[in-house]
């Protein structure tokens, strides 16, 4: 029998009274709180009663159900018990095996009214991780933009985006913070009048310019198109160049990334087939206007097509129902994939995507236990049509290690037993070499996925974890709140479709690092064994061959660069973010020297993974000084200086300053400066070229090949 | 059913206000909060509650809680 639902709930109150309702309730099989939640206005006249209230309480104890454990909670809550009703939630929430996003938003509330802001908003995210309906966002919407007000939330990164559309976005506020908070970000909003986004754009002194957004987003719809069954191209064409235009005419002021949504395909017409098939058809030319816009994207632009927003929810943009009764497009059941899809482009455009997908084993990548039922026994694969739904997961798996994220494996088996399907089964496609990392033992997961993250040079935020096993992912997400827990349930089906609708792979560009990453990351784990045999750390770094080059910042890398700038947090002495048109800017410019560094070594190509920046005069100023953490502990930073000294010594500075800035996650080079010979001078560190020799990194050789672009 | 009682559930929650307690009369004049995108929400929390859909000349007539009571007792067929 499935969980109660609402009807249920009210007839029971309705014929066996709030009391008889209560019991039957209580032993009802499954739990679902919004039902509940009607069951609590049945008994209300009841709480105030001593008697009863006292009677209702013992029942409720003495109950072993989940539903009981809800029900004190949410009486606790009424009553201003404040602490008692969190202390239950907790219970509650560690009992059920997946979330219950609309208990946990009402844990989350308590905890808000008792100010600790840090654990709703953990909690929040929980309730978001499983995707509710756009239902939920309502009732969490006021919630969710309290916690954004408060001081005691630290964010990863604060976002001014920008929302403009040709219709009104008003309720694109709510599931954008409630994205946004499963993403980490603060979002400081601003909302074009309705429909005038040309007025915005033009208007040199609008609400738009003075906002100054980092991101905006372009909401059109296919009603702009002036639809008839035949005959928009003109009307498509023009439109589509006006967008376009409007996207320079915003990167020349701000320097922002544009995020264009395309057109949704009306409702159906009634031209029917003919709508697709004739040239000058509407759903067509519909289709013309989006590719028009999709096409040669310039860069800092990405699209957002509604047809993909559609597939992730379910439902489609376009109603007729919501646009003549509120009109609001996108259509609020399609709300939160628009939100998620939106802010994963965000994130990705930001650099805070994560970075790697941590995969079970057993029932997650093949069917059945592998260290019981053997080769033989695995569900791999046609005919069975689970078999074929592992390897659908294991194909998907496959193209986003394509694409730059990195594969690895956290799965509680003997070693032997666990790499035996990739060694010995056909079916496989993934292959032990798709993984940067492999970890199988009987070690809990927390502390493998822990492990994982060090062996990978990671922050555990960079991780995505997918287990068929809801005890598992309950205890991950326990013990490492920092991790991506994949809702998907434990059907091969469901978990693939849990991974597309999380959108927490998003990508928008693709630069050579991406396509590279792994065979580097699987280079850090080698470098890591080399590491353990060798006597010493010299004899180590010398033992690694490694070959670094440097040159100017120009189109070919600027992608790249950008992408480092916004994404390393830790060896990162300043913390600067540039937008790509703001790097642009700075390269060009005769003011300032901005360099990109690559690094080789003998297991493979690290690609571009150093950066610095410095503002050229008589003395030279550090501004930013940066490297990705997978070439930590190789002395790179001290080539990278050795290059800027040598530059700045060339062009006559007589003196190279510069100053830590420390943030959350920098530590790591608070002494960077010093470490590198730099004296402390105030709280500047400071080098004097005049009487200061400039050392170059004894492990590192430069390859000069480049030096000819300067 | 004391859809009243239902009524001050939805608002509570949408509001987030715990202590939130609406009557018949309570209106757009009385609930400083309850603006056009607000009324938009509690229009789409009304529809989920009971699995009804209001028409749109009923979503443009709705001016209080008492509406709301109207209305989804007219849609329920009482």
């Amino acid at each position: 029998m499935a969980a109660p639902t609402r009807d249920l709930v009210k007839f029971a109150a309705a014929t066996l009274g709030a009391r008889g309702a209560v019991e039957r309730i209580l032993a009802w099989p499954g739990f679902a709180a919004e039902a509940i939640d009607t069951l609590i206005d049945a008994i209300r006249p009841l709480l105030t009663e001593p008697v009863q209230r006292a009677e209702l309480d013992t029942l409720l104890s003495a109950s072993v159900s989940v539903t009981a454990r809800y029900l004190q909670a949410r009486l606790a809550q009424i009553d201003g018990r404040r602490e008692d009703a969190a202390a239950a939630y907790d219970i509650l929430r560690d009992a059920l095996a997946e979330p219950e996003p609309f208990a946990l938003l009402h844990h989350a509330r308590v905890l808000a009214d008792l100010g600790r802001t840090a654990e709703a908003i953990r909690t929040l995210r929980l309730a978001l991780a499983a995707h509710p309906p756009y239902g939920f966002v309502v009732k969490a919407e006021r919630l969710i933009a309290r916690l954004f007000r408060s001081p005691d939330w630290v964010p990863v990164r604060r976002l001014r985006l920008a929302l403009l559309g040709s219709s009104s976005t008003a309720l694109l506020p709510g599931p954008l913070m409630a994205a946004a908070l499963r993403a980490g970000i603060a979002l400081d909003l601003y909302e074009g009048g309705y429909g005038a986004w040309r007025q915005e754009i033009l208007d040199p002194g609008s609400g738009l310019h003075a906002f100054a957004p980092e991101t905006v987003l372009i909401l059109v719809n296919h009603r702009d198109l002036a639809a008839s069954p035949r005959g928009v191209a003109a009307q498509g064409e023009s439109l589509c160049r006006e967008l376009r235009d409007a996207w320079t005419a915003l990167q020349d002021r701000h320097a922002c990334h544009v995020i264009q949504c395309g057109f949704d395909l009306p409702q159906d017409g009634a031209w029917g087939a003919l709508e697709d098939q004739l040239a000058d058809g509407r759903r067509r030319l519909t289709i013309q206007a989006n590719l028009r816009l999709s096409a040669d994207l310039p860069s800092g632009v990405s699209f957002l097509d509604p047809a993909r927003v559609a597939r992730l929810s379910g439902a489609p943009l376009a109603s007729d129902e919501e646009w003549m009764r509120f009109r609001q497009y996108p259509a609020t059941p399609s709300l939160p994939a628009f939100a998620d899809l939106v802010m994963a482009q965000c994130r990705a455009v930001l650099g805070l995507a994560p970075k790697v997908l941590a995969l079970d084993l057993d029932n997650t990548l093949w069917g059945g236990v592998i260290g019981e039922d053997g080769l033989a026994g695995l569900k791999l694969g046609a005919p069975d049509p689970q078999g074929e739904a592992y390897l659908a997961l294991q194909d998907f798996a496959l193209d986003l290690k394509a694409r730059g994220v990195i594969l690895a494996i956290c799965s509680k088996n003997n070693l032997e037993d666990a790499q035996a399907p990739f060694l010995g089964h056909d079916a496989m496609r993934l292959r032990l070499a798709d993984f940067a990392a492999f970890r199988a033992n009987w070690d809990d997961k927390a502390t493998n996925l822990a492990a994982l993250a060090d062996e990978l040079n990671l922050g555990l935020d960079a991780i995505v974890f997918l287990d068929d096993n809801p005890l598992e992912r309950a205890w991950v997400r326990s013990r490492l709140p920092q991790v991506t827990v994949v809702e998907g349930g434990d059907d091969p089906w469901r978990m693939l479709q849990a991974l597309r609708r999380g959108c927490y792979f998003e990508v928008v560009t693709l630069t050579a690092e991406d396509v590279n990453r792994h065979a580097s990351y699987a280079a850090t784990a080698a470098t890591r064994q080399l590491q353990e045999g060798a006597g010493s750390v010299e004899e180590f770094l010398a033992g690694l061959g490694m070959v670094a080059e440097h040159g100017p910042v120009d189109e070919t890398t600027l992608t790249r660069v950008t992408q480092l700038i916004n994404k390393t947090n830790q060896f990162n002495l300043t913390t600067r973010r540039y937008t790509e048109a703001e790097v642009r800017q700075m390269a060009a410019s005769p003011e300032w020297w901005c360099r990109w560094f690559r690094l080789s070594d003998r297991f493979g190509d690290h690609g571009l993974i150093g950066l610095v920046f410095a503002r050229k005069d008589a003395v030279w100023r550090i501004d930013t000084f940066l490297m990705s953490c997978r070439v930590l502990g190789r002395r790179m930073e001290d080539f990278m200086a050795a290059a800027l000294l040598t530059a700045a010594k060339a062009e006559g500075a007589g003196r190279v300053t510069g100053r830590y800035h420390p943030t959350a996650k920098n530590g790591l080079v608070a002494d960077l400066l010093p470490r590198l010979g730099f004296a402390p001078e105030g709280e500047d560190s400071c080098w004097d070229l005049v009487t200061k020799p400039i050392a170059a990194c004894p492990f590192i050789a430069e390859d000069a090949s480049n030096r000819g672009r300067d | 059913m004391d859809i009243l009682a239902d009524l001050s559930r939805i608002f509570r929650e949408i509001f987030d206000d715990e202590a939130l307690s609406v009557t018949v009369e309570t209106g757009p004049d009385t609930l400083e909060d309850w603006d056009s995108i607000a009324q938009v929400k509690l229009v789409l929390a009304v529809e989920m509650e009971y699995g009804i859909r209001f028409t749109t000349d009923e979503v443009a007539g709705i001016h209080c809680v008492g509406d709301f009571v109207t209305l989804v007792n007219r849609h329920l067929g009482r």
